[in-house]
């Protein structure tokens, strides 16, 4: 084959600083849901199910979860910027990907909480932990194999996708007969009443559940008719939104309750008392928002009201903490970060799918279209160099009440070596909203007229500023005192207990799964519980309602 | 213990799945053009004789091929055509697809008669160094024909039978297995009927 004529350059999409963070992100969140999984592997050989395993495991899955949220909201960030079609999801099969192994981690997190203050769920919580790391290499040879139609698939390879396939088969494959031997052996909880914390977390595990199975669905379904030769079809936007949107409508309103909620058992004239009021203002400001935004729709109101709830309802339970004594740990704060993080999301994307207005135009020099209040004025197009591009620049003013507020300049390039269109945004952003224009084509032999899309976007930054709050969230809970102070932290003969079995047992296996910081505060522990056998009150009970936390180990050693 | 094999029986489908969707291709979209009327043109040729229809071939089979000569992969392909030629056995018409590309007449100076004539001595130049494996070549050089016949790369190939239908196409270079094992066939099958 002879050698082509130039080289090709980098495609131009990827030319972008994004290309240095988002990555590496994403990669952080799916191989850090190999810890969890290896925690769930070694607890399932073991048979230690117990909740010193979920304690171990939860900063872990804490920590990836949180680089696969920011590598997510770093990647739509990116797309909505970078390819100049205003959109920040897209419901793409590598969008997918990453959203499936986020949605069952999130489920994780909530699961391991009951299997470690209730010593329920185990079995659940285990298959949730291989999910995750298996829909992570899932998402690695979706991207990677080029199975799939794909706007990321920049380096797919068949040859790689059988290597993937191969590894894929064999990880998952095993780690589930794994859990079909040992799981059945898994001791049930304590006792959980219709109404208390655990049934709430166990909804947000059920809902969180079909909602991946339906993205998982919606994304192989092509793949899946085409291996069946009925044909060749793609599953777009219209699928998605219509079975995620009526998932998370009741996930969201679960959500306050779930955290209210008391373990075992809660009362439900209780919990009206203590959420009414929330509850009445959210539904009435979430009502009345979209008529001060714009027009009243259901999709709106259901949205602001729903974001309001998860929002207030999670100050009110920072007020009420804040108002009682002893130090707040970070776990609380945790969680508190990532739910008002994903109450602003939703408000986020309720606001600019209810609100947003889209013109596309065509446009010659001194050309004036308007969204009020804002109106965009073009002044010139230009020829501009850069190091490897050539591109026609449009310098727009845009005047709100007969002031320039902001020039816009948005770039049609094209790459020199490769000969690739791209278009380059020019965005002006604040707290409310974005403003968003992007330079079409000139019209056919006409370098004076240019097709022109021009966008208002609201509420797209707290999108933005939604994600990064939950990041630091999961940043706060993961790095809890709790996790890693043995002074002050949990069933401590438990923890020592299963320690020094799986060092009696499989050294090797301690190596190869737990950190040196881990192994180090396990051999303070047993210092520690000689001196301070006394433990905390509410971890006393745990202990006591879950006297026996390991499995019934007459199969398990 | 059995609802506990759930989920690894489900896994198993699913690598089933994969498995198969490893070995198709979902950017491989089956042209609707297949078993229609090959779209009617009439073309300048490269070297000047009178204008070609694929009126003129009724009654015979013939392939098309897309080429030109800023195709990288047209010089993958074309040696293949040219030592195939005489085994296809069939006239082989080349389509010269968009010959000029903007950059090279970046400011449209050129009329279209010296547009035509640089293509046709381009196009000439290169088949000589290369060798012919073509009846003959037609010029679309604004792509309009490309546009009918749903090119979308160089090189694509077509087979059309005696009544002037599409039975073929493939997108990108011809291999001599493809040749052997596919287009010749498909060619001695469409003879013989």
């Amino acid at each position: 084959m002879p050698a082509p004529l130039d080289g090709h350059d980098l495609n131009p999409l990827l030319q972008d600083p994004g290309l240095v963070i988002h990555p590496p992100m994403l990669y952080m969140g799916y191989v850090g849901m190999s810890v969890a999984f290896a925690f769930a592997i070694a607890a399932l050989i073991t048979g230690r199910l117990d909740s010193a395993w979920s304690r171990w495991s939860r900063p872990w899955t804490v920590i990836a979860w949180s680089f696969l949220t920011l590598g997510i909201g770093l990647g739509s960030w990116w797309a909505y910027y970078e390819l100049g079609w205003g959109g920040w999801w897209f419901w793409d099969p590598v969008e997918n990907a990453s959203l499936m192994p986020w949605l069952v981690s999130t489920a994780l997190i909530h699961s391991l909480m009951v299997t470690e203050k209730r010593g329920g769920f185990k079995a659940w919580t285990v298959l949730l932990a291989i999910a995750a790391f298996s829909l992570s290499l899932l998402g690695t040879f979706l991207v990677r194999s080029g199975v799939l139609t794909s706007v990321h698939a920049f380096a797919s390879d068949p040859t790689r996708g059988v290597f993937v396939l191969c590894f894929l088969a064999v990880v998952v494959g095993s780690s589930l007969t794994l859990f079909a031997w040992r799981a059945p052996q898994v001791t049930l909880g304590g006792s959980m009443g219709l109404l208390s914390r655990e049934t709430f977390l166990l909804l947000n595990s059920v809902l969180l559940s079909v909602a991946t199975a339906a993205v998982l669905l919606g994304t192989l379904y092509p793949l899946v008719i085409d291996a069946l030769n009925l044909g060749k079809l793609s599953v777009g936007p219209p699928y998605f939104n219509l079975v995620f949107a009526p998932l998370m409508v009741p996930l969201l309103f679960i959500l306050i309750p779930g955290t209210v909620a008391k373990w075992r058992s809660a009362s439900l004239p209780d919990m009206v008392n203590h959420l009414k009021w929330i509850a009445i203002f959210s539904v009435v400001l979430g009502a009345c928002l979209p008529f001060l935004l714009g027009e009243w729709s259901i999709g709106a109101f259901i949205g602001w009201t729903l974001g309001l709830w998860v929002g207030l309802g999670t100050l009110q339970h920072i007020f009420e903490r804040a108002l009682k004594p002893g130090r707040i740990g970070g776990s609380f704060w945790g969680m508190q970060f990532a739910h008002l993080g994903l109450a602003i999301v939703v408000m986020g994307v309720t606001g600019v799918k209810s609100f947003e207005v889209e013109k596309d135009v065509k446009m010659s020099v001194g050309d004036e279209v308007t969204i009020a209040p804002y109106v965009f004025k073009l002044n010139d197009i230009t020829e501009v160099t850069g190091p490897n591009y050539k591109a026609f620049q449009a310098q727009i003013d845009v005047v709100k009440s007969g002031e320039i507020i902001e020039q816009l300049k948005p770039e049609k390039r094209r790459y020199l070596s490769s000969a690739m269109p791209m278009t380059e945004a020019a965005i002006s952003t604040n707290l409310w909203r974005d403003l968003y224009v992007s330079l079409g084509d000139p019209l056919p032999g006409d370098l004076h007229q240019w097709s022109m899309r021009v966008y208002y976007k609201p509420f797209v930054p707290w999108l933005w500023v939604g994600v990064l709050i939950m990041v630091l969230g999961g940043v706060l809970a993961a790095f809890d005192r709790r996790y890693r102070r043995v002074s002050s932290s949990g069933p401590l003969q438990t923890v020592a207990q299963a320690v020094s079995s799986l060092n009696a047992q499989a050294p090797s296996l301690k190596d190869q799964f737990f950190s040196d910081q881990v192994g180090n505060s396990a051999h303070n522990l047993s210092t520690v519980q000689d001196q301070n056998p006394d433990i905390t009150s509410e971890h006393n009970s745990s202990l006591n309602e879950n006297s026996s936390p390991n499995l019934n180990s007459s199969g398990a050693h | 213990m059995k609802k506990f094999l759930i989920p690894l029986v489900l896994f198993g489908v699913l690598v089933l799945f994969l498995a198969v969707g490893l070995k198709r291709d979902p950017h491989e979209i089956p042209s609707p053009l297949i078993n229609k009327a090959a779209p009617d043109f009439s073309l300048q040729t490269l070297t000047g004789t009178a204008p070609f229809s694929p009126q003129d071939l009724k009654g015979k089979v013939w392939m098309l091929n897309v080429w030109a000569t800023w195709c990288v992969s047209c010089r993958e392909e074309h040696p293949v055509l040219v030592a195939f030629s005489k085994q296809i056995g069939v006239p082989i018409v080349g389509l010269s697809y968009k010959e000029i590309q903007p950059q090279d007449d970046p400011e449209k100076k050129l009329s279209p008669e010296a547009l035509l004539k640089l293509a046709r001595s381009r196009g000439s130049v290169w088949l000589e160094r290369h060798g012919n494996p073509y009846t003959l070549s037609v010029m679309d050089l604004d792509g309009r024909v490309g546009i009918d016949y749903g090119v979308y790369g160089v090189p694509e190939t077509y087979i059309i039978d005696k009544n002037g239908v599409i039975r073929y196409k493939q997108i990108g270079p011809v291999t001599p297995q493809t040749l052997s094992e596919t287009i010749i066939p498909i060619i001695k099958g469409l003879e013989n009927s």
